[in-house]
């Protein structure tokens, strides 16, 4: 298969800005069946990316390319959401629908203008909810859920769109350690079992060395190093990015263990 | 879960359709001159199958002055209950109405305006039966977006909804207080009907036919609802709405527009009724759930029945005196809005 087949979502030297520049000639690529990941410090640009590839912000030049041709930008909203899913950082409105309603919107790019939800709709609703463990919420109100269920439900939204391509921004953010290895296992899952092209931004970076398959390390709106993990999360590179030490342990498994060195006695 | 489908739409607005034949048909029977049961059935039927019932007092009253009046409120409380529903999702906020927001004063604003204007310049309002609508309608568009502005356009956060809102009331009160100034500097006649009218009042005759705007109430509604699925996801936030497909700018600026337009014609005749934007969409949500495209017919029919019910209530209350009906939608509504306000309910 030519590359042009299997590539998905591609950035070519997007820029972009506000009032400064906030994203640099990023160039990115995500593949089906593999998790990508941003890692980088506060500020760097890494949502921006994120937005910029789900088509929410367009690129001041550069371009953003589906299917190795299309750029995203002569696609209507309905169309870009048929194809990619984002799992915003922010949490939405909706407290006062059932998860089973809230799910249900993930259907709205595939009805017809004045179209309601047919029962093919709510079967695939219903497999999301499974697919991310939430069946037996189904008819419990948004606002009952806890931080990890929430995520989960974002999640099983994204999945209702049946898409091809899956952003999740910050998916993991303020959540205890347990809940975030859980929901990263399932990403990863899901993303081999649907062939997905999964976009994962974070600043845990000890659980992006774990699950991701490839990494984009940013700082200052530029991609500093990209590549397979094992070829990207060094020693040197993290320092680099963050100014900490950090210790970088390969497991038996094919990832990477980091663990930031917080020995305070120790001069830096 | 019991899934949204076009036949319970259909059942939803026919039995709405019989309650306001109902309701309706009440309000033709009651008033200052009560008009029994069997008179009322009987004159119908000559209207609609026999020859006109020339002289016939109470024909008159049934005919020229109630019938009218049954279909005046009916018109405007649709309209104002339905563009309370959609300011509601724009601004995620379920206290927000043309009333509250000072729409409904910047159409009063551009009718008193247009009225003046005319009079002074000696044109025949009657000769361009589009101006004053059309004048109200540019009042509510102005005052929807200097409020906006006010706000610093920020509907994104919570924070910012609440701005938006508290920039409508501050605006609402000052352009009455303009409205009261242009008002009594002018040497129109009637000065007490206007400040009824100002109050929301159906009781003076329309000079503006009522024809034109149910039409334009009617065809508002019929292009407003195409955008009721956008607006229950732009309800959720505007970036969850793009993210699902919606082309949010473009559903936002239609939207706010028939909102406006739909706000502008029944207030050039009816005066900034208070709240029924407020109070019906409330009622409806309650009865039918949260979903724009079973509330907005919905709510639609039943701002009919509830605006011709106030309206009753106003007329005979106090009989033979009269109330204007915005009296009684305001102390409806208002305990309604604070009690919203303080349970901080969502959509």
């Amino acid at each position: 298969m030519s590359e042009a087949a299997t590539l998905i979502l591609e950035a070519r030297n997007v820029n972009f800005s506000y009032r400064n520049p906030v994203v640099c000639n990023v160039s990115l690529k995500l593949v089906p069946g593999a998790v990508t990941g941003i890692i980088g410090p506060n500020g760097s640009g890494k949502t921006t990316v994120l937005r910029l590839l789900g088509g929410i912000l367009r690129p001041a030049s550069g371009q953003i390319l589906l299917d190795g041709g299309t750029p995203i930008g002569t696609l209507a909203r309905r169309e870009i959401a048929r194809r990619i899913a984002v799992v915003p950082q922010n949490a939405s409105n909706g407290s006062h629908l059932t998860v089973v309603e809230f799910t249900m919107q993930g259907r709205s790019p595939h009805l017809a203008r004045f179209g309601f939800e047919g029962a093919q709709d709510e079967e695939i609703t219903m497999s999301a909810l499974e697919m991310t463990q939430l069946t037996r919420h189904s008819e419990t109100r948004v606002r009952e859920l806890s931080g990890g269920e929430r995520q989960r439900l974002l999640l099983a939204r994204a999945l209702a769109q049946e898409p091809r391509i899956l952003l999740l921004d910050e998916f993991t953010a303020n959540l205890d350690i347990n809940f975030q290895v859980e929901l990263m296992r399932l990403v990863t899952q899901l993303t081999r079992q649907r062939r997905l092209s999964t976009l994962v931004v974070s600043h845990e970076i000890h659980l992006l060395a774990g699950f991701a398959d490839h990494i984009a390390l940013m700082s200052a709106g530029a991609i500093r190093h990209q590549g397979p993990v094992s070829q990207v999360i060094t020693r040197e590179n993290l320092n680099q990015l963050f100014g900490l030490d950090f210790q970088v342990r390969p497991l038996p498994t094919g990832s990477f263990e980091v663990l930031p060195i917080l020995d305070e006695r120790s001069p830096t | 879960m019991k899934r949204l489908s076009r036949r319970r739409i259909v059942a939803v607005s026919f039995a709405l359709l019989i309650a306001w034949a109902c309701a309706a048909t009440f309000a033709l029977a009651v008033g200052s001159v009560a008009i029994p049961p069997g008179n009322l059935v009987r004159l119908l039927v000559r209207r609609v199958f026999g020859p006109p019932a020339e002289g016939d007092p109470l024909a008159t009253i049934l005919f020229s002055v109630r019938l009218p009046r049954i279909f005046l409120s009916s018109v405007v409380g649709a309209a104002l209950a339905v563009a309370g529903a959609a300011f509601q999702s724009l601004l995620r906020n379920p206290l927000a109405d043309p009333f509250v927001l000072g729409v409904s004063s910047g159409a009063s604003l551009g009718t008193i305006l247009y009225s003046i204007l005319t009079a002074s310049w000696g044109v025949a309002a009657a000769g361009f039966v589009f101006g004053r609508p059309f004048a109200a309608f540019v009042g509510a568009a102005v005052v929807v977006a200097a409020v906006y502005f006010l706000a610093g356009g920020g509907t994104k956060s919570s924070e910012g909804s609440q701005r938006l809102l508290l920039a409508g009331v501050v605006l609402a009160s000052f352009i009455s207080s303009i409205n009261v100034v242009l008002l009594t500097s002018t040497s129109q006649a009637d000065l007490r009907g206007i400040f009824y009218w100002l109050i929301g009042d159906l009781s003076r005759p329309a000079d503006v036919s009522l024809y034109l705007v149910a039409t334009i109430v009617c065809v508002g509604f019929v292009l407003l609802y195409p955008f009721s699925r956008g607006l229950n996801l732009i309800a959720m936030g505007e970036e969850d709405a793009m993210i699902l497909g919606v082309e949010v700018p473009k559903v936002k600026v239609a939207a706010y527009l028939i909102a406006s337009l739909i706000t502008g014609a029944v207030v050039s005749v009816g005066g900034p009724i208070a709240y029924i934007g407020l109070i019906c969409p409330h009622l409806v949500r309650m009865m039918f759930g949260n979903d724009n495209r079973i509330l907005f017919p919905a709510v639609f029919l039943f701002g009919a029945i509830f605006t011709l019910l106030a309206d009753t209530a106003a007329r005979t209350l106090m009989a033979p005196a009269e109330l204007p009906v915005g009296v009684i939608t305001a102390l409806i509504g208002a305990p309604l809005f604070i009690y919203l306000s303080r349970r901080r309910s969502a959509l």
